[in-house]
């Protein structure tokens, strides 16, 4: 039996699971499915917790497994196992279809969109490996990230610092009855702080981060870790220091790249999920502002320009073939201010007579593959941030946030400034503490007037389906100058 | 699957003998489980999954050095040789404060307190939950509903070097459901160890009927009011508050207890707030933690009062007190959520909050501010303005955003029946009143 974790170099898949993917397809077009996909995923990894001055503990993630899925008669069953032993899953073959059978005169509806499938294999190149990131570097990195950010405040403390940094490769192969095989091994580094500043008398503010990239042990250098939470501490003195009352009524306000990047993930990516829209996920994350006959609805101003495009090397939602074994390609969600495209997985496609464009993804081998962002963005202008802000009169620069959300239709935003300042006549005039904007999606998007060229990525963590499946992905956008939007305070 | 198997006991006894020999203390979880789960929308199927799962826990500790290993595999040679060899790298790393001996516990104990057979039946064929559904939704003249229900059942050995071996049996049937009316929708949970067809039924009735009311809409202003919250949002509220229990969150900055003592008055005195691993009628839980620890229900918050963090050993040596028996390995938590009820009828709590509102469901609770509790959550299905004691007007949407210290201190009454939750936005089975909260902040911009 061959190995399930060997160097990524001379990574071979454990060919007996593979032959139970295609053996599982094989049984399950005998038994009379009308379509079938099968996949073999594993992932593994490593992570070093840290509180303070010292490791709080280490982790170790392994894990393998078979997902099949099944159509026929309009119904559709997903199973998944990890006993990788042929009777088992010819067993599991014969549950699945059995049970889509039984259900289909319950059932919504279930097919899959004719594509041009791939069959092709990709492993992500690291400069440095990964698994040779051992736990006395990781123990250098955040130990050296602590001794900068403990000595980083002069007129207030670090009450807590927690981070955790953590590695991971994930490997899939993917069979579908229509002809689509694809094999993938993509390599992850993650790192999250949360860090907690006590002022004098009392008050505190907390500031947690996410960072992650697909890619080799390079990507921690290009972080810069050590000088942005050194950076962030500062921020948070200064806060419990000096902010104050942020204005209150109709006010511009200049969105950093870290809110734009978020309300993007939110606004335009989520409710542009075509099973949203469908309303397969009415009961859990909700359903759409955006309805089936959507093309050219208007949201936005025409420099609105947002798109999810899963093939930028290196960011966290990175893939060529998504889990349907569908080439990979740039959405453009929203064109000059209106919609333009959906995202699909194949049932979408199929449900609403249009094409996949390949956002089917699972998060391991326990998850059906739904339709999923990859990495979304709003994608720059011109203007330099001094721009963006030195023709505004009375306004806010929101640059990060902590509290966020939105109804699950995605339609009315929120979001919470940490780093905030007051801005008067082009200028920065001193820090605001928690301006809150609350604005509907076509208020935000249609009071844009200009559009930097600052586009920076944030890595994120997004949630959907049941169970959940809490999937890397990334969002950014330049900083934004928006027109006449209401700040209220908390 | 629904007895004791010795199989899945020497496989934890082989990997914990392997362990010990590379570490100090060491602990191994096997969990072996079947399940299903029907997905509905548009008040049709919309898709049918099954697990067939094997899941390994590895605990090692090393010269006070920390290991957890979370497996899904059952290639048993090769992760053992995996984690033995990361474990004898632990040394290179420094002592971890949170190092405590496990617990020295001699027994062998075997817990079926949250196991149903019956349930197993379900896992093999789900279609007599979804053929009790179908006949409450047609009862409710509800057609236009989506949820999920789930049947679990499994099989978990725990074996520890402090030489405890706890072998259990547990099962779960869960579901949400949301029905969309004419005007507004309506959405509510049943969680249970067995399956009792009275809960499917209760949140049919209670999604139809919120679903089904059919007032004006009205619109409210940023402002502070009485809310009526029911056992879907307190639950939501619930499980925060309890994750903020944490000592690690604590520990962490992530908590607003964060200079809190057991003692000190964090809510009104009719809120009590108990884990209750014991709770014959929720799943989580059982009668012993993940270092061998018996477990016990107990009172987070009782009248008002803090009288505890939730503890495993590690937490507490740091805070210098006792386990309360809440492992987590590392994160202590609550197996159930339990909020005691108060004597209001429902109608009645209503009655008595003459204005304000009635916030039936909600969703993504976000923090600003871990340490101060300030948050917001979106409402999501139906709001109901009431004046004069009676519903009279749908608001269309809405967030609370206040402070949990706020909504602790500013709870007044609750109902007297408790009801099982557990979905999406309340993620530990929990079992709720509904709750009168006054002047609570809400916000309005749609």
């Amino acid at each position: 039996m061959a190995s399930l974790v060997g160097s990524t170099d001379s990574y071979t898949p454990p060919q007996d699971a593979l032959d139970l993917v295609e053996r599982a397809v094989e049984e399950a077009l005998k038994l009379g499915a009308g379509y079938a996909e099968a996949r073999y995923h594993a992932r593994w990894g490593k992570s070093l917790s840290y509180r303070n001055d010292r490791p709080v503990g280490v982790g170790q993630l392994l894990e393998e497994g078979i997902a099949l899925r099944v159509m026929l008669g309009g119904s559709m069953a997903f199973s998944a196992t990890n006993e990788l032993a042929g009777d088992a899953v010819v067993r599991l073959v014969e549950k699945t279809v059995a049970q889509a059978r039984a259900l289909a005169d319950r059932s919504w509806g279930a097919g899959v969109s004719e594509e041009t499938l791939a069959r092709a294999g990709y492993r992500v190149f690291e400069k440095r490996r990964l698994e040779d990131l051992g736990l006395d570097e990781m123990n250098r990195m955040l130990h050296g990230v602590w001794g900068s950010v403990s000595r980083a405040l002069s007129k207030a403390r670090v009450a807590a610092f927690y981070q955790n940094l953590g590695w991971d490769y994930e490997y899939k192969y993917i069979v579908t009855s229509d002809g689509g095989r694809v094999e993938s091994l993509t390599p992850r580094l993650d790192y999250f702080y949360n860090i907690a500043v006590a002022g004098d008398n009392g008050d505190m503010l907390n500031r947690w981060m996410q960072y992650g990239n697909v890619g080799g042990r390079e990507v921690w250098d290009s972080w810069r870790v050590e000088d942005e939470v050194v950076g962030e501490a500062r921020v948070l003195e200064k806060i419990l220091l000096e902010a104050k009352a942020p204005p209150s009524g109709k006010v511009d306000v200049v969105l950093g790249s870290e809110i734009v990047g978020l309300m993007v993930h939110e606004s335009s990516g989520h409710p542009s999920e075509a099973d949203r829209v469908l309303g397969r996920e009415a009961a859990q994350a909700g359903k759409s502002f955006i309805k089936p006959d959507y093309k050219g609805t208007r949201v936005g101003s025409e420099l609105v320009n947002i798109s999810d495009d899963p093939t930028i090397p290196g960011l966290n939602g990175y893939y060529l073939f998504d889990d349907e074994a569908v080439p990979a390609r740039k959405r453009r969600l929203y064109v000059e201010g209106r919609v333009n495209e959906l995202l699909h997985n194949r049932w979408s496609a199929y449900m609403m007579g249009e094409r996949s464009n390949a956002a089917a993804r699972a998060l391991d081998h326990r998850s059906e593959p739904i339709v999923r962002m990859a990495n979304t963005y709003f994608e720059p202008g011109d203007h330099t941030l001094e721009e963006l802000l030195e023709d505004v009169r009375e306004g806010v620069y929101m640059k990060t946030y902590m509290e966020w959300n939105i109804d699950d239709e995605r339609w009315s935003q929120r979001y919470v400034g940490l780093e905030a300042y007051l801005v008067q006549d082009g200028e920065i005039r001193g820090m605001v503490r928690n301006p809150v904007l609350e604005a509907t999606t076509p208020e935000i998007y249609g009071s844009i007037d200009a559009v930097g060229k600052d586009l920076r990525f944030y890595a994120g963590t997004c949630g959907k389906g049941e169970p959940g499946q809490p999937l890397p992905v990334s969002f950014g956008g330049p900083s934004v100058r928006a027109r006449g939007l209401v700040i209220r305070r908390p | 699957m629904g007895v004791f198997t010795a199989s899945l006991r020497e496989d934890a006894e082989f990997l914990l003998a392997e362990l010990a020999r590379v570490a100090d203390d060491a602990a191994v979880l096997l969990t072996r489980s079947d399940s299903v789960m029907i997905k509905l929308a548009e008040g049709r199927v919309s898709v049918s999954q099954n697990w067939s799962d094997y899941e390994v826990s590895i605990y090692v500790a090393r010269k006070r050095r920390l290991l957890v290993t979370s497996l899904d595999t059952r290639r048993l040679d090769e992760a053992k040789q995996r984690v033995k060899a990361l474990a004898e790298n632990l040394d290179m790393l420094q002592e971890s404060e949170y190092y405590a001996p496990l617990p020295e516990r001699r027994e062998d104990v075997r817990d079926d307190t949250k196991y149903s057979q019956k349930v197993l039946e379900l896992v093999e064929d789900p279609r007599p939950l979804l053929e009790d559904i179908y006949g409450a939704l047609d009862r409710n003249n509800s057609g236009k509903a989506a949820g999920m229900l789930l049947a679990e059942a499994a099989e978990g050995v725990l074996v520890t070097t402090g030489g405890f071996v706890g072998q259990s049996l547990a099962s779960k049937v869960n579901g949400y459901l949301r029905v969309f009316g004419e005007r507004t929708s309506g959405q509510w949970s049943f969680t249970g160890v067995a399956y009792e067809p009275r809960l499917l039924e209760t949140m049919v009735e209670k999604a139809s009927y919120y679903s089904k009311l059919s007032l004006p809409y009205t619109s409210i202003e940023t402002s502070r009011v009485d809310i009526v919250l029911t056992p879907m949002v307190l639950g939501n509220f619930a499980d925060y508050i309890m994750g903020a229990a944490s000592a690690m969150a604590v520990d962490m900055g992530m908590s607003f207890l964060v200079g809190k003592k057991p003692g000190d008055r964090v809510a009104s005195g009719v809120f009590t707030l108990r884990d209750a691993p014991r709770e014959k009628s929720l799943p989580g839980g059982g009668t012993y933690d993940a270092e061998g620890v018996e477990t016990r229900d107990k009172a987070v918050v009782e009248k008002g009062v803090l009288k505890t963090l939730l503890h495993n050993t590690k937490t507490a040596k740091k805070h210098g007190t006792e386990t309360t028996g809440n492992a987590g390995w590392v994160m202590p938590h609550a197996f159930n959520i339990a909020v005691d009820p108060g004597d209001w009828g429902e109608e009645e709590l209503v009655r008595e909050m003459r204005r304000g509102l009635v916030v039936t469901n909600n969703w993504y609770t976000r923090l600003q501010n871990y340490l101060a509790g300030q948050f917001s959550t979106v409402a999501r299905d139906a709001v109901i303005w009431v004046e004069n004691g009676e519903p009279r007007a749908l608001v269309r949407k809405m967030r609370i955003a206040d402070t949990f210290p706020h909504i602790l201190e500013s709870m007044r009454a609750l109902s007297r029946h408790q009801y099982p939750i557990e979905w999406w936005e309340v993620e530990t089975p929990s079992l709720l009143p509904y709750a009168l909260v006054e002047g609570v902040q809400v916000t309005s911009r749609f």
